[in-house]
């Protein structure tokens, strides 16, 4: 009989890799999967096949938008739902059981099944490449973008398996690891929509700066003291004075939509910010430019500086001196991003939900 | 001499705060293949648990080796072979890969790990099935898996919960423990009230009940001792074939064979032998008895003759 050698201690990704590699061999295999990968399979080139039939004019445009939203939603979907299957209690006994015999410990578990929706959660971006790559080309967007916008969405589905884990690894059953799960995900996806409009005054009263056109065109405003319009080509016509408007007053929800990860990617992928109105380029540079300039502008919710100088027709950027983004309300839009928030918010869950399913294990 | 490899005095363990094991004292030895026999599978578990290494004592010694494990069981970890349940999360893959995640999951280095599953695969009788996936095994291919791959990196000591499968099966189990046991390894199996079956397959029985050791039987002749048969016919040629296909040393004289038989299995098979040969029927020579153990120095202890 041959005596092999056996070291005393994995090493975590010794470990990882062959927890990741049978967790992935069990999933790949299934008939589930089978099944689910047919039906993603149609769902792709439905919408494929819609945007290019039925839709005659930029359909490379909104086919890349409706890509996205599936790779976000199925990642998401998928992510979250991976951990169900073997971190209940009444299943991770077995598991548990098992690799306690072995060299393996919890944390090669736990990262090992993390590594595995990894991969899983990434297979399936990658499985979109086709249409992407057909989409893109159709659209002319460029290709980074997708990209980002893909690693976001991979990103949120991988952190989304972290929450999981840490909701499954708390549920006694499979049954209530689904239901505790099904609730998140439907809280992240939708009901945070619903959270955010219900929570929201529409509109209050408010006394706010505006911007606007001198229509005397001789009364010139004094220097504002705003620095961006501080230099001497400020444009004359552009005068400053205080009115009271309706306006949203949204922005103490808006963290809201950082739980959702349809917000989230569209508010991560960059298109030109000196484009302060979404125009047809902004929206071919990226389709989904015009709802990610709606989700900041909710965000920073009633500007309290109105510009109605950069939305006049009359006014040219020569005679504003400056770009359209250098606007003072578009500064204000512009530079308050969702995602780095949604990014630490997400990243944190996830750790949380990892540490959490580590405790249980043990 | 047989050496003594687990040495437990006085030992009590509790599990949920039930009592599982209550001033238990018993002696295992290399190269012998020991059962627990036990009313509830609960308590052979709770006490293989330990012998893993994944519970703890509360009271009592247990020595492995001569090393003191009694505060420190994961050092066992590395020494035992030993998985508690049968099936697992592994319905989709081949033996070849339960047999290659377990190896490596055990820590055998990884440029021996191809050639630890194809020893095991070929130790179990399990090449046939060796691209099958596990759902399409029958019960008792997923039994030799099982054993296989709590052996696969060949522990020094080698747990098992039960050998209950079919003949072919047991035989094939039978044979490895036997060869496991022989290399000087421990190996311990389950054993509930009635298992006769797997009596055969073991030189001692410790009996427990609940939690308190209650007998300690050793069997009378070292297990790889020669055993010698008796045939009514002069013409035992035609057995040969038999003694050889199972790799059996073996001598002739007159009407006598004398061989090393891996296990009582061999016995009946080889009686099927004869039958079917038309040799007449043997006459092996083996019994088990109650036999004190009885210390001699150190780690090592000697049987009363």
């Amino acid at each position: 009989m041959t005596t092999w050698s056996v070291s005393d201690a994995l090493s975590l990704w010794q470990g990882a890799l062959t927890v990741a590699q049978q967790e992935l061999r069990q999933r790949l295999r299934s008939p589930t999967v089978t099944v689910l990968g047919v039906l993603w399979l149609i769902t792709m080139v439905a919408i494929v096949v819609w945007n290019t039939q039925l839709r005659a004019e930029g359909s490379g445009e909104t086919m890349l938008a409706h890509l996205t939203f599936a790779a976000v939603v199925a990642q998401v979907c998928v992510g979250a739902s991976w951990p169900c299957t073997s971190l209940p209690r009444s299943r991770s006994a077995n598991l548990v059981a098992m690799f306690a015999a072995t060299q393996l410990r919890v944390r090669h578990i736990v990262a090992g099944k993390l590594l595995a929706v990894c991969f899983g959660v990434g297979a399936l971006g990658a499985t979109l490449s086709p249409a992407m790559v057909y989409a893109t080309v159709l659209s002319g967007v460029d290709a980074w973008r997708v990209v980002i916008a893909l690693g976001w969405s991979t990103f949120l589905g991988v952190c989304a398996a972290g929450v999981s884990m840490g909701i499954a690894a708390s549920a006694r059953t499979f049954g209530a690891a689904v239901a505790r799960v099904t609730v998140a995900l439907a809280v992240s996806i939708v009901g945070t929509w619903w959270a955010y409009g219900a929570a929201v005054p529409a509109e209050v009263e408010a006394e706010v700066t505006v911007w606007s056109l001198d229509p005397n065109q001789s009364s010139v405003p004094p220097a504002p003291k705003d620095p961006v319009t501080a230099d001497s080509a400020v444009p004359p016509e552009c005068v400053v004075s205080t009115e009271k408007i309706l306006t949203a007053r949204s922005h103490p929800m808006w963290w809201v939509l950082a739980v959702n990860p349809l917000a989230v990617v569209v508010d991560a992928v960059p298109y030109p910010s000196s484009d302060a109105d979404v125009t047809d380029d902004t929206e071919r540079a990226y389709p989904l430019a015009s709802l990610k300039q709606s989700l900041r502008s909710a965000r920073v919710g009633g500007a309290e500086v109105v510009d109605r100088c950069t939305a006049a027709s009359t006014v040219s950027e020569a005679s504003l001196g400056s770009e359209r983004g250098a606007s003072p309300v578009w500064q204000q839009v512009g530079g308050l991003p969702l995602w780095p928030f949604a990014g630490v918010l997400w990243l944190g869950a996830c750790s949380w939900g990892v540490w959490q399913a580590g405790r249980r294990l043990r | 001499m047989t050496v003594m490899a687990i040495e437990a005095v006085d030992i009590h363990c509790r599990i949920a705060g039930a009592p599982v094991i209550q001033q238990a004292s018993f002696c295992m030895y290399a190269g012998r293949v020991t059962a627990l026999a036990t009313r509830s599978s609960e308590a052979a578990l709770s006490l293989m648990s330990v012998l893993s290494g994944q519970s703890q004592v509360q009271g009592g010694t247990l020595r492995v080796f001569g090393e003191d494990v009694t505060r420190n069981p994961d050092s066992l970890r590395s020494l035992v072979g030993w998985i508690p349940v049968t099936g697992g999360d592994f319905s989709r893959h081949t033996a070849s890969e339960v047999l290659r995640f377990f190896a490596k999951a055990q820590g055998v280095a990884p440029d021996q790990v191809a050639d630890a599953v194809e020893e095991t695969l070929v130790r179990f009788q399990l090449v046939h099935v060796s691209d099958t996936m596990m759902h399409k095994f029958s019960s008792d291919e997923k039994v030799l898996l099982s054993a296989a791959r709590s052996m696969i990196h060949s522990p020094r000591i080698v747990l098992l919960n039960s050998v209950e499968a079919g003949h072919q099966a047991r035989h094939v189990l039978g044979r490895a423990l036997r060869s496991f046991a022989g290399s000087g390894r421990v190996v311990v199996v389950g054993m509930s009230p009635g298992q006769d079956d797997t009596a055969e397959l073991v030189d001692d029985v410790i009996s427990l009940r609940d939690g308190v050791v209650e007998s300690v039987k050793h069997a009378a002749s070292p297990s790889l001792e020669p055993v010698v048969w008796r045939f009514t016919s002069a013409d035992v040629t035609q057995l040969e074939d038999f003694f050889t296909s199972r790799e059996l040393a073996f001598t002739k004289e007159g009407t006598e064979i004398s061989a090393r038989f891996a296990s009582s299995e061999d016995a009946r098979d080889l009686h099927e032998e004869c039958v079917k040969h038309g040799v007449g029927m043997g006459y092996p020579v083996t019994d088990t008895q109650e036999q004190p153990v009885v210390p001699i120095a150190g780690e090592s202890f000697g049987r009363a003759s």
